[in-house]
């Protein structure tokens, strides 16, 4: 029954793992996301200037 | 009728739990949060406006002679109204980054945020009523304005399905 629960116990924290490690995937996906509309804006303004610029 | 656990079975399904229970609260981790719901919309929002400016610069540069071709204060016209809402998606980034800073993790502040930037949006799209004189440029510049509008309203509907 102890060797059991120890199992369990050591699943339990293998799973927790799983689970920070996604959470940090997420909010890293949140900042990717972020900071690939930045460059993108940054490349429409670019555009669009571009875009006037040609008279 | 009562269910009882036979004295051998616990141990399986304390391992079993240890496994499922992790797991489904994982599952409901990988429903977008609030935050990520933003970053997403104003990705999309971006995106869509790229695909405006391309337009643009496919009608402007059409052969003279073109039936979708567009003239210098239509071109004007359209790149204001795209770039004022890049302005507003730049600024509505700033505000969910400020948001997140402070650790707000709530769907409401998120939600008028976002509110905020659909209005003025939505607005902006409005203000710039927009008339060209050929039909076929008209139709195409409608379709790129009207997938903006799409994906503005798009955004409130995101966060709102956000998991708290």
């Amino acid at each position: 029954m102890k060797e059991d629960v120890n199992t369990a116990l050591a699943l339990l924290n293998i799973a927790l793992g799983w689970i920070a490690r996604l959470k940090a995937n997420h909010a890293l996906a949140a900042e990717d996301l972020l900071a690939a509309a930045d460059a993108s804006d940054l490349a429409n303004k670019e555009q669009i200037k571009a875009l006037l610029a040609m008279g | 009728m009562m269910i009882t656990l036979r004295p051998h079975r616990r141990p399986r399904q304390l391992i079993l739990a240890a496994i499922l229970v992790p797991l489904l609260l994982a599952a409901q981790g990988c429903k977008d949060d609030a935050y990520t719901a933003c970053a997403k919309a104003s990705a999309d929002i971006s995106s869509t406006v790229k695909t405006g400016i391309d337009t643009v610069q496919t009608l402007y540069t059409a052969p003279a002679a073109s039936d979708i071709r567009i003239d210098k204060a239509e071109r004007d016209g359209v790149l204001a109204i795209l770039g004022n809402l890049t302005d507003l998606n730049i600024q509505f980034r700033s505000q969910v980054r400020a948001l997140h800073a402070h650790g707000v993790t709530g769907k409401m502040e998120y939600l008028r945020v976002a509110d905020g930037f659909v209005s003025s949006g939505q607005a902006l799209l409005q203000s710039g009523a927009l008339h060209v004189k050929n039909q076929a440029a008209q139709d195409r510049l409608n379709t790129i304005f009207e997938t903006v509008k799409v994906a503005l309203n798009g955004i409130a509907l995101a966060v709102q399905n956000a998991k708290a």
